[in-house]
């Protein structure tokens, strides 16, 4: 049983560990609990920590904020990685949790039930409904749930609707292998790939400038501030490109900045920065994030370049300007290109496009991977 | 030794089964009203409110609020995700930043109609509760 703030978090999060919870959920978890008992320990007069009284009152507290466990399995119900349909890759851990809080009476259970289970094509409506309430055509419950266009529902049930939709049809072999263009994931990490190039020169260039200057200028006192504020600025953009690999490759990061252990002093709080394996791991990252941004960005423009000027030869090679495409060579005239290869080219224009979007989708989990990992790492 | 046979005793007669029931019932009954208390209290509050004055504030309703306090902050997120609420964080002088809540438009057209749906919801409970027929 806690009987201060740290202990509490501590065991929440062994609780939200237990329960498979996402890293990043565990982390604004943790900020939420911390912001909340930290109040509430505030309100009436602060105690000395360690005090009979201090640990009486924590007791009350923590009773009314709820055990760990109650609350970890809140925080399991609720979590929502985000608002479109889950790609079928993704395997929804979030919602296989029975999601005891989702916002929507009656309906959360079965909806989160079957997002686990394959769905037959077309199937999107839940089969299961033991509730009568969550029943559309219920005579007392006629519009229920409240159709509301352009008035969102609790996200809860979006993501249970959305993850019974995007669970369903995968089976086909036409549909693994072309449906990677109608997947809009795709289409984001593609537009990350492409953002890559500017992201990782900006992070490489701060993290370089940023440490040469502030350690040119250790000799004088004002390189100490410097190098604390590099630190700074590499944790802030540590959660920018959270955000951005969340918005963009669809996997859950923090939405909230780390927050430092409670009751820190400012130089406890900068020695907590210096020993946080986080901060090394970000500006690691940010460091790598130049070459892997130079090569996401040629990956991403020449193959697709390549893959649309070949399926675009039928354009040109109806307007017969690949007959101009000939080399001079000892007065010889050589055609590299022929009128009977457009065909040829289209079919391996599409291949190489299908491939390319195939291997975008494989970048864009790998990375995301990475991104946690580096990004996301829970200080022991 | 007491406390086992007690236990034992109020398991025979069903009442641990009644118990566990209730809390069951509770956990399940909680899940949309409180999204829905969450909104009703963000869309009246004049200033945006954080975590720790969203549980006082709704300590003060009825007979108290019927869930944990910790239980509020994955549903305020929930409803943040959902577009519904809108935050942003503020660092605090005493302790670690907060997090301060308000409605979005979106927010204030839905607990509308979230309400009509409780309406209708609690009169059709009620109808049934009482046994009269529509």
């Amino acid at each position: 049983m806690a009987n201060d703030i740290n202990t509490y978090l501590r065991e929440l999060q062994a609780a939200l560990a237990a329960a498979g919870a996402d890293p990043a959920l565990v982390q604004d978890a943790l900020f939420d609990a911390e912001e909340h008992l930290q109040a509430e320990m505030a309100a009436g007069g602060a105690l000395g920590r360690g005090t009979a009284a201090y640990e009486k009152k924590f007791a009350t507290v923590a009773e009314g904020y709820g055990t760990p466990e109650e609350v970890a399995a809140a925080y399991m119900g609720t979590a929502v990685v985000r608002k479109e349909a889950p790609a079928a890759h993704e395997t929804p851990s979030v919602t296989e949790a029975p999601p005891v809080w989702a916002p929507s009476v009656g309906a959360a259970a079965p909806l989160g039930a079957t997002s686990a289970t394959p769905q037959p094509p077309g199937g999107t409506q839940p089969p299961v409904a033991p509730l009568p309430v969550a029943e559309g055509p219920a005579p007392h419950m006629a519009g229920w749930p409240p159709p509301a266009p352009g008035v969102p529902m609790p996200a809860g049930v979006q993501a249970g609707i959305a993850a019974a939709a995007g669970a369903a049809p995968t089976s086909s072999p036409w549909r693994q292998v072309f449906g990677v263009f109608a997947d809009v994931t795709v289409w984001k990490t593609l537009i990350y790939m492409i953002l890559s190039l500017a992201t990782g020169i900006a992070y490489f260039t701060i993290v370089v400038t940023g440490l040469s200057t502030a350690g040119s200028m250790l000799v004088l006192i004002i390189g100490i501030p410097m190098f604390l504020a590099v630190l700074g600025i590499v944790r802030a953009i540590a959660l920018f490109e959270g955000r951005l690999v969340e918005i963009l490759l669809g996997i859950r990061m923090p939405r909230r900045p780390r927050a430092t252990p409670p009751g820190m002093g400012f130089f406890q709080r900068i020695a907590f920065w210096l020993k946080d394996g986080r901060t090394w791991a970000s500006m690691a990252y940010m460091l790598l994030m130049l070459p892997l941004g130079i090569t996401y960005f040629t990956i991403a423009v020449t193959g697709l370049s390549v893959g649309f000027w070949l399926v675009a030869s039928i354009v040109w090679g109806w307007f017969r300007w690949a007959d101009y495409h000939t080399i001079i060579y000892n007065g010889v005239t050589y055609y590299w290109w022929h009128s009977w290869m457009i065909p040829i080219a289209v079919i391996v224009g599409v291949i190489v496009l299908v491939g390319m979007f195939h291997l975008i989708k494989w970048i864009g989990r790998g990375h995301a991977a990475f991104a946690k990992a580096m990004l996301v790492r829970l200080a022991k | 030794m007491t406390a086992i046979q007690t236990t034992s005793d109020r398991d025979e007669d069903g009442t641990g089964v009644v118990d566990a029931s209730v809390r069951k019932f509770q956990k399940e009954l909680s899940s949309g009203i409180v999204s829905l208390a969450l909104l009703a209290l963000l869309a009246h509050a004049e200033k945006p409110l954080y975590g720790y004055q969203i549980a006082k504030e709704l300590e003060g309703f009825g007979g108290g609020l019927p869930v944990k306090q910790g239980t509020l902050y994955p549903v305020l997120r929930s409803l943040e995700s959902g577009g519904l609420l809108t935050s942003e964080v503020e660092p605090s002088v005493t302790g670690p930043p907060r997090r301060y809540y308000s409605v979005t438009e979106e927010g204030r057209q839905a607990i509308a109609l979230w309400r009509e749906a409780w309406i209708r919801t609690r009169e059709f409970v009620d109808a049934v509760l009482e046994g009269h027929r529509g």
